[in-house]
């Protein structure tokens, strides 16, 4: 059997369209929950700042604090970009290796 | 053409190369189920702690009858830590435990100075708490949605 190298590299591309599909969604919802926990959070520091019911030297480490927890849910996105690579990237392998294989 | 040819041939030859040394790519660490349930653990016991602490009367708040708590989950966090560390491609997930460790101790810390605790500070702090460990307990189920072929 001869090896038709187009006709994989298309399979491989569909095989990546469609292993990533399903994770932009995923991230896109999880980044809205994070912005949205994040708005929450800095409009309730807020308001309770504005009241007078915490110092400034509390809502100055309450605002850093709720960068280092933004910061880490981010962090989150990061591992399921890499997961989502990882995983598109060797689904195209596997179509690429099958196709070697029946080829030989 | 033939330029063309070339092209295509060396632009594809890392990945013929990765296909021939029977590689796959790999950006994160294995899944590891044990991890993710300890997390969960974690994450039950330190919203258990802010529940009691809310629910004291804040004049009874005192860090000696907390310490035991605060304690006993700052080793849970470092043992946690400890197992993400020496996991190969992990580097991520122990950052973000680095983060959840040093805001414990930050309260910890807070706590024994003052030996008091604001009901507003330890309900933001309790929410937090939870995202965190959500996030932290989310990038490992990611690890194994990863090693699933689709």
């Amino acid at each position: 059997m001869s090896l038709n190298i187009d006709l994989v590299l298309k399979d491989m591309g569909f095989a990546i369209i469609d292993s990533v599909k399903d994770d932009v969604v995923d991230i896109k919802n999880y980044t809205e929950t994070i912005l949205k926990n994040n708005k929450e959070s800095l409009k309730e520091l807020a308001e309770a700042w504005i009241a007078n019911e915490i110092p400034d030297l509390i809502f100055d480490a309450e605002v850093e604090r709720e960068r280092k927890v933004v910061e880490t849910e981010l962090l989150t996105i990061k591992l399921m970009k890499q997961a989502a690579a990882q995983q598109a990237a060797n689904s195209a392998i596997n179509i690429f290796m099958k196709a070697v294989k029946a080829a030989v | 053409m033939h330029t063309a040819k070339i092209k295509k041939v060396l632009f594809y030859l890392p990945l013929l190369l990765l296909i021939l040394s029977g590689c796959t790519v790999r950006y994160v660490a294995d899944y590891n189920a044990e991890i993710k349930d300890e997390t969960l653990q974690i994450a039950k016991k330190v919203d258990l702690f802010w529940g009691t602490l809310i629910d004291t009367q804040k004049s009874k708040r005192k860090y000696h009858d907390f310490k035991d708590k605060y304690i006993e989950i700052e080793t849970d966090i470092r043992i946690l830590n400890v197992k993400n560390k020496i996991r190969a491609f992990n580097k991520t997930s122990t950052k973000q435990v680095n983060v959840l460790l040093e805001l414990w101790l930050e309260d910890k810390k807070s706590h024994k100075n003052n030996n008091s605790f604001s009901g507003f500070i330890a309900t933001r702090h309790r929410k937090q708490f939870l995202r965190l460990f959500t996030a932290i307990a989310k990038g490992e189920e990611e690890k194994n949605i990863s090693s699933v072929a689709k």
